[in-house]
């Protein structure tokens, strides 16, 4: 008895869910589509498989696919138009493709790589960090835990993970 | 999802505020706000009910979809009555077709031909399930091998927890972060020719093999400290394992002697999941294994993997590995090693191969996934902490 197709399949979606739940949260713009936009994403990769070119790797092309879900639900939605760019989502994708590139190194240690720089992150910017990352706290409740506006708050976090982003960069994990 | 006046709030931290940095810093912000998010406490739960989600789906469809014509992407979504039809199947429909050459492609990626690839992928998912931390297993380990293969062919794979069943409980394996580890093996003090002491049990003595992220340590069961960067060279420089009989096993009658099986030495280095796994992938075929219906005691699915080994001057390698996970969760929950007639010689007769005619040596690892254990103590995957709570009134398993 050979392994089914789809059981060849599941193996490849476990493998590969971590990072395309990551690159999925990069890319979208509501957290409550996260979901959806996986299961998108796999359904339309087991039924288009036959356009997979099992000469490349398959993440990229898994990404290609949750990408065209990603920006066709944020073009449906005026309030997200204005933040799609395409430099960005190359970007992205040259990002993601940097983190699958290293064979033999699993996601995990690539989130572990992120958690030994988020405890070398200022204290004011790992607080925001855990608050919001760790401990799942709304931004605006966070922002009003440490006595902070709601921009100042926001803008603290997306500077805290700028450099979370060089301190990445710099233990080669990004590009 | 296709709402301008959604009622769920946006990822307030996906609008980004970077409008005056480059595309390039926007982008690096983002990926870190979805590297991030994988942080959460509960998104492994979220993750796995997305898989769950989308596996489902793809059963639900596989049966469901053909292909037909003869151009590659003409599909229809049909109903084929009750039966199940497989890709497989798909791919014999469209066979003759123009469509042949994707489905060589697909069968690359697919079908045995790419048998090993797709085995080489369930291995790295072990290996990642193998690595989540906060993970605790109760480990059994049957080094001998007459034993060994006899539970596995009467028990299939199904983890054994109780005593009296002549398998012997050895320990716990407690998973930390970023692959910090550690394995508590616990055995009755003196060897196992020993005659039992009057009045009772023999106490219980300890040792304890880790990593911390750096380096592997051992603590010998008088407390002593070992460490280094290579676990297998650990195990060769820490002889007193050997000499207290921690891992041997009863004794080998065919001559006589007190001869181990292949466990003190050289397979000290392969009693950790994680570096069975890392060792598999090199020097190794890998391939599914199909048998395992016949087998499966579980009520649960399982995916076996057996790896042979291509090099023959692997300095004492197991010839071959039989890992056995539950499917759902890629957990390991068995590893069957194999030594053949090429074991490496030397002075000690851990080392001694099996006599002519004998079957190879084996030795069977069976975890007992616990599920996720309460965090460690800090210091937990320290030696020190280990040769400070070190002291001969070891707990017996439960």
């Amino acid at each position: 008895m050979s392994p089914k197709a789809s059981d060849i399949f599941d193996i490849l979606i476990r493998q590969h869910a971590d990072m395309l739940s990551a690159f999925i949260y990069s890319m979208s713009f509501d957290r409550s589509e996260v979901d959806d936009i996986f299961q998108e994403t796999i359904i339309s990769a087991w039924t288009r498989i036959d356009d997979f070119d099992p000469s490349r790797p398959f993440a990229p092309w898994l990404r290609g696919i949750a990408r065209n879900h990603i920006l066709a639900a944020a073009r449906k939605n005026r309030r997200y138009r204005a933040h799609l760019h395409s430099l960005l989502e190359e970007r992205v994708e040259e990002q993601f493709g940097r983190l699958d590139r290293e064979s033999g190194d699993s996601f995990a240690e690539r989130i572990a790589e992120l958690k030994r720089c988020i405890a070398r992150l200022h204290a004011e910017g790992r607080e925001a960090i855990e608050l919001v990352y760790i401990r799942g706290v709304d931004l605006p409740v966070a922002a009003e835990s440490v006595g902070a506006a709601d921009e100042t708050f926001r803008k603290r976090l997306y500077r805290a993970r700028l450099w979370l982003a060089e301190c990445l960069k710099g233990k080669e994990v990004l590009a | 999802m296709n709402d301008d006046h959604h009622p769920t709030p946006p990822d307030h931290c996906a609008l980004d505020l970077g409008d005056h940095d480059a595309p390039h810093q926007q982008a690096d912000a983002r990926v870190v706000h979805g590297l991030l998010r994988m942080l959460d406490e509960g998104e492994p739960t979220r993750v796995a009910s997305r898989i769950d989600r989308a596996t489902a789906a793809v059963r639900s469809l596989e049966g469901g979809i053909r292909f037909v014509g003869t151009t590659v992407g003409t599909r229809v979504g049909t109903r084929v009555g009750t039966r199940r039809r497989t890709v497989r199947e798909t791919l014999a429909w469209i066979g003759g077709s123009a469509g042949m050459a994707a489905a060589i492609a697909l069968a690359l990626l697919l079908f045995p031909s790419s048998t090993e690839a797709t085995a080489l992928a369930a291995l790295n998912s072990m290996r990642s399930a193998a690595r989540t931390g906060g993970r605790c297993y109760d480990i059994l380990v049957m080094p001998n091998r007459d034993a060994a293969i006899a539970a596995e062919r009467g028990r299939g794979d199904a983890p054994e927890r109780g005593r009296g069943d002549g398998l012997r409980r050895v320990g716990e394996l407690r998973l930390g972060a970023e692959g910090r580890w550690t394995l508590t093996l616990v055995k009755p003090r003196g060897h196992p020719s020993d005659p039992p002491p009057p009045g009772g049990r023999p106490p219980l003595e300890r040792v304890v093999l880790g990593f911390d992220g750096n380096q592997y340590w051992v603590v010998g069961p008088r407390g002593t400290i070992r460490r280094s960067d290579s676990q297998r060279a650990l195990g060769r420089a820490f002889p007193g394992l050997v000499e207290a009989g921690i891992l041997d096993s009863p004794m080998d009658e065919t001559d006589g002697d007190r001869v181990s099986e292949p466990t003190s030495f050289e397979t000290l280095g392969y009693l950790s999941l994680s570096s069975v796994l890392d060792s598999l992938q090199r020097g190794y075929t890998v391939s599914f294994d199909s048998r395992t219906d016949a087998e499966n005691s579980l009520d649960r699915p399982i995916t076996v993997v057996q790896a042979r080994r291509t090099d023959s001057q692997a300095d004492g390698a197991p010839q071959s590995v039989r890992l056995v996970a539950d499917s759902t969760t890629l957990e390991v929950i068995s590893v069957r090693m194999t030594w053949g007639n090429d074991l490496p010689q030397g002075p000690n007769p851990a080392n001694r191969p099996p006599l002519p005619g004998q079957p190879p040596k084996a030795v069977l690892i069976r975890q007992v996934p616990r599920g996720a254990c309460e965090e460690a103590d800090p210091q937990w995957f320290s030696p020190d902490f280990h040769r400070s709570n070190s002291d001969d009134s070891v707990q017996r398993p439960r």
